[in-house]
């Protein structure tokens, strides 16, 4: 599908560890957990370990071809086409919902009164550029920032943590002060955000070089994020506490504007703004390059690339008119979002396996 | 053999290659629309010189170079008798050749050649090896059949013998002409390390690598381009070392260029790169010899033009350039430490006048306090807004640069000191600009100078103005925008095949010892792996010197 650059497995493993930390350390649902909330995040941490694995069993068994592609051969070619249909619909509303993070991000943030449409059109325009130029572009992208994503966080969290009198520790206390139920309930939610998301790199898996490798690369990216962003989770929750994390737009940005080291070193929030602007521009090119190509295949195309403006300017509307302000993303995100995009992250990729499987299709 | 020498057509001289399949097709067009002649006659309206084969007639030969030479008055002709018995002819340039050579050592010893020599050539019962078993006194000779190619020897500035009975000549390398001697490098000097630099001459250059490579490995490849400047272009590599692959594309795409001149390696550079549309270079340049023996050493190949002391190097990959040839001469830990700063330098270069108009524009809560209320009172009462001021300054200061690089060394000095008066002093006093931005616009030039390449520094001035408006219409986030797209058009770029920010992506561990640090020479062991993947072995494992155990000798055992 005009798709010829390869990624090895350390960009793939980069890219989903950029994917992953993506929007999940800009907005943490702490949700019924309260103080318990970094327990839920390992707890789906692990569940998210078992979606790599079948996604990655997806990838073996077809080890060149997309989803897109096989879905019609093991389901039938009306029920896939459908399945396909329904994949792409989910592809497109998480990449307008990528976008409308960044937009609200620096809305809320950084650029008040600049209008929200340039915001939007000026990132999704850099992303379009991105997908327009190959799958291997944005995967050595990845291979550049995630890294440097990675240290920023930890320095950060460091510097957070050594603020002489902003740590309490005794937030996270009493550990599961009403059982384990709340904990449980918490878990569901953040398994779907943001480890279930990562359904869409099926359609990345067959430009892998090794796609037979890949789950080593997946497993090791969802762990690292996990831990990563449970650290984070733990950081505001002792910086800020439980209710005000769960209060707030965007408690990692309070957590570290709180640092303020020798009067110098303070005022540090660009720097996390630039790692998460980063980051979810990964996430958006991974997005808004599995709806083009996977549109591309859908329809039999022989190239992706005229797809990808009307698709920005279809993903920058889409974004701006999801919802009206952040509260209600927020309820979306923590009450709809985790059964809206069951079909997408469950149903598909389980059906297609088991029916694979049943049916012995293989790529 | 065709007629009398004519001058050929101008067109004729950059007619296209033909091609077969597509001639034919046009052929037919023709015929189809009745255009009378069509066919060949655009591509040969008359033969090319090297079509003109010597005759065994002197006389003859001698007429058709006087047309070829026609109103070429530093074109020396001299008939005289080799061996008092066959008439020959010596043809060379005035100036390209040595005259002293031939006039002391060629001509007296042609005409002193033994008579039965002389009598035995003029009755063919000898040839032209004959002439150079027994007196001539050169040992560059190559033997001439046609005018093109005595021409062409002419011109590199041999001398050209022609015997009269001989269709062939003799072609006598006597090539020696005035030059620079070989200085120290102007834009790249160092304080420790060679000071040799590259001159205009080809020869001089091929030299000073060679004695640094002293390897038959060590093969330059000569590919004449330039339909009037004939420059050679030595293109050279080390043979165990250079991927194939390379080669052969360096040596394709050089031998498809069709250009009137070659004046400078920029032309070439411009014709070969990957992607001409990038504002970044794609391939380096160099006036060092060291630099470029160091380059082939790693598996590189070196491209050398004729008449310039810049010698080009590719494969080039984005580190080279904020790398210098001083930092594998001197210690370890300050090449690490001046890498990092120039790293730094590039940044600062690229994002500091953005960064100063972003943060007073938009953000002006990022500010401690105390820098806050300084800034802010320093603009106070100037009439522009920063982005203005900064733009302003900017271009005052790159007109400036340009000025001073462009005057005599004289009048640049007083130049350099009105610019920092009237910029430094009277601009500030008269609150058209602020002390801030005097400094951020000073830091930014100190910064573009740190990079050692000249070539990434113009590219950050320009990519500089871009991320400034940027910086003043959409703040941190233009700046971020900005560095993004930079970055994804970076990841794009290749330079012959090797991706254009290796070893940072794609990753390669090994080869960090050489980017942001500098690790000691005992730890490079291995070649890039990009690009000297064919023999990654550098040299010896274990080459960390140590000291003997102790230094007093161990007490000998059983004597007391």
């Amino acid at each position: 599908m005009g798709e010829k650059g390869r990624i090895s497995l350390w960009q793939f493993f980069l890219l989903v560890t950029g994917f992953l930390i993506g929007t999940s350390t800009l907005i943490i649902p702490v949700g019924p957990a309260k103080q318990d909330a970094w327990i839920s995040f390992l707890l789906a941490g692990t569940l998210g370990l078992g979606a790599a694995y079948c996604y990655t069993a997806l990838g073996r068994r077809f080890p060149r071809e997309s989803p897109l592609q096989y879905a019609s051969r093991v389901l039938g070619r009306w029920p896939g086409t459908c399945f396909n249909i329904i994949f792409l619909w989910y592809a497109l509303h998480l990449a307008a919902l990528v976008l409308r993070n960044v937009v609200d991000l620096y809305k809320l943030i950084v650029l008040p009164q600049t209008p929200v449409e340039v915001v939007a059109g000026v990132f999704a325009g850099l992303a379009a550029y991105a997908v327009r130029l190959g799958i291997e572009a944005p995967a050595r992208l990845g291979e550049l920032l995630t890294p440097f994503i990675i240290v920023a966080i930890l320095v950060l969290t460091a510097l957070a943590v050594s603020v002489p009198g902003l740590v309490h520790w005794e937030a996270l206390f009493p550990v599961m002060e009403r059982g384990p139920l709340p904990v449980l309930r918490g878990v569901y939610p953040t398994f779907v955000y943001p480890f279930g998301e990562t359904v869409f790199f099926l359609v990345l898996l067959p430009f892998l070089t090794e796609p037979r490798k890949s789950f080593a690369p997946f497993a090791r990216a969802v762990i690292i994020v996990t831990l990563l962003t449970t650290l984070v989770l733990v950081r505001n929750l002792i910086v800020l506490g439980a209710s005000e994390t769960a209060r707030m737009n965007y408690p990692s940005l309070i957590a570290i504007q709180m640092i303020n080291i020798g009067v110098f070193l303070q005022r540090l929030e660009p720097v996390i703004i630039f790692v998460w602007s980063f980051t979810i521009l990964l996430k958006l090119i991974v997005v808004y390059y599995t709806f083009t190509l996977g549109t591309a295949q859908l329809l039999g195309l022989r190239d992706y690339r005229p797809l990808v403006l009307p698709a920005g300017v279809l993903l920058t509307f889409l974004s701006l008119s999801l919802y009206d302000n952040f509260s209600q993303m927020l309820t979306f995100a923590g009450r709809v979002y985790p059964f809206y995009f069951l079909p997408a992250y469950l149903i598909y990729p389980v059906t297609l396996l088991l029916v694979a499987k049943i049916r012995k299709i293989k790529g | 053999m065709p007629g009398p020498y004519r001058r050929p057509l101008r067109a004729a001289l950059f007619r296209r290659r033909p091609k077969p399949a597509q001639q034919g097709k046009q052929d037919n067009n023709k015929d189809k629309q009745g255009q009378p002649g069509g066919g060949n006659s655009h591509t040969a309206p008359y033969p090319s010189l090297e079509e003109y084969r010597l005759t065994a007639e002197l006389k003859l030969n001698l007429e058709q170079l006087q047309t070829i030479f026609a109103r070429c008055s530093d074109v020396i002709r001299r008939d005289f008798y080799l061996g008092q018995a066959i008439k020959v002819a010596l043809i060379y340039i005035d100036g390209l050749a040595d005259k002293k050579l031939i006039e002391d050592t060629l001509v007296r010893t042609l005409q002193q050649a033994p008579e039965e020599l002389a009598r035995s050539l003029a009755e063919r019962t000898r040839d032209l090896t004959a002439v150079m078993e027994m007196v001539m006194p050169m040992t560059d000779v190559a033997v001439v059949d046609n005018m093109g190619s005595l021409v062409k020897h002419v011109l590199n500035g041999d001398t050209v013998l022609i015997l009269n009975g001989f269709n062939k000549g003799l072609a006598l390398s006597t090539r020696a002409w005035e030059h620079r001697a070989v200085e120290e490098p102007i834009t790249e000097s160092v304080v420790r390390g060679p000071r040799e630099s590259f001159i205009e001459s080809l020869r001089t250059n091929t030299t000073l690598i060679r004695r640094r490579l002293k390897t038959p490995s060590l093969k330059m490849e000569t590919v004449c381009l330039g339909r009037y400047t004939m420059t050679n272009i030595v293109l050279t590599y080390i043979e165990d070392l250079a991927d194939p692959a390379v080669v052969r594309e360096v040596r394709r795409r050089l031998e498809s260029i069709q250009i009137d001149g070659v004046l400078e390696s920029a032309y070439i550079e411009e014709l070969i790169e990957d992607n001409p549309d990038s504002p970044f270079p794609q391939i380096d340049h160099t006036e060092r010899p060291d630099k470029v023996a160091a380059a082939l050493l790693e598996g590189r190949v070196g491209i050398l033009i004729d008449g310039t002391p810049f010698a080009l190097i590719v494969p080039t990959v984005f580190v080279q350039f904020i790398q210098a040839s001083e930092d594998y001469y001197e210690r370890y830990y300050l090449s690490s430490f001046l890498r990092l700063a120039r790293f730094v330098a590039l940044n600062i270069a690229l994002l500091l006048p953005a960064v100063y108009v972003a943060v007073t524009t938009f953000h002006q809560e990022m500010l401690p306090t105390n820098l806050l209320v300084k800034v802010a009172s320093q603009r106070e009462g100037i009439p522009f807004p920063a982005l203005v001021e900064a733009l302003m300054l900017e271009l005052t200061f790159e007109l400036l640069r340009e000025a001073g690089v462009r005057l005599p060394r004289p009048v640049g000095q007083a130049l350099s000191i009105v610019g920092a008066l009237v910029i430094g002093e009277a601009a500030v006093s008269a609150s058209l600009v602020s002390p801030a931005m005097v400094i951020v616009v000073a830091m930014t030039g100190i910064s573009s100078f740190a990079t050692p390449s000249y070539s990434m520094a113009i590219t950050l001035r320009l990519l500089r103005f871009i991320m400034l408006i940027l910086a003043g219409t959409f703040g941190f986030y233009g700046i971020m925008l900005g560095l993004l797209a930079i970055l994804v058009h970076l990841n794009t770029l290749r330079s012959f095949g090797v991706p254009y920010l290796a070893p940072v992506a794609p990753w390669n561990f090994s080869d960090f010892k050489d980017v942001l640090v500098r690790v000691p020479r005992w730890a490079m062991n291995s070649r890039p792996s990009q690009i000297g993947y064919r023999d990654p072995v550098r040299q010896g494992a274990g080459l960390k010197p140590k000291p003997p155990a102790s230094s007093n000798p161990a007490p000998e055992r059983g004597k007391s």
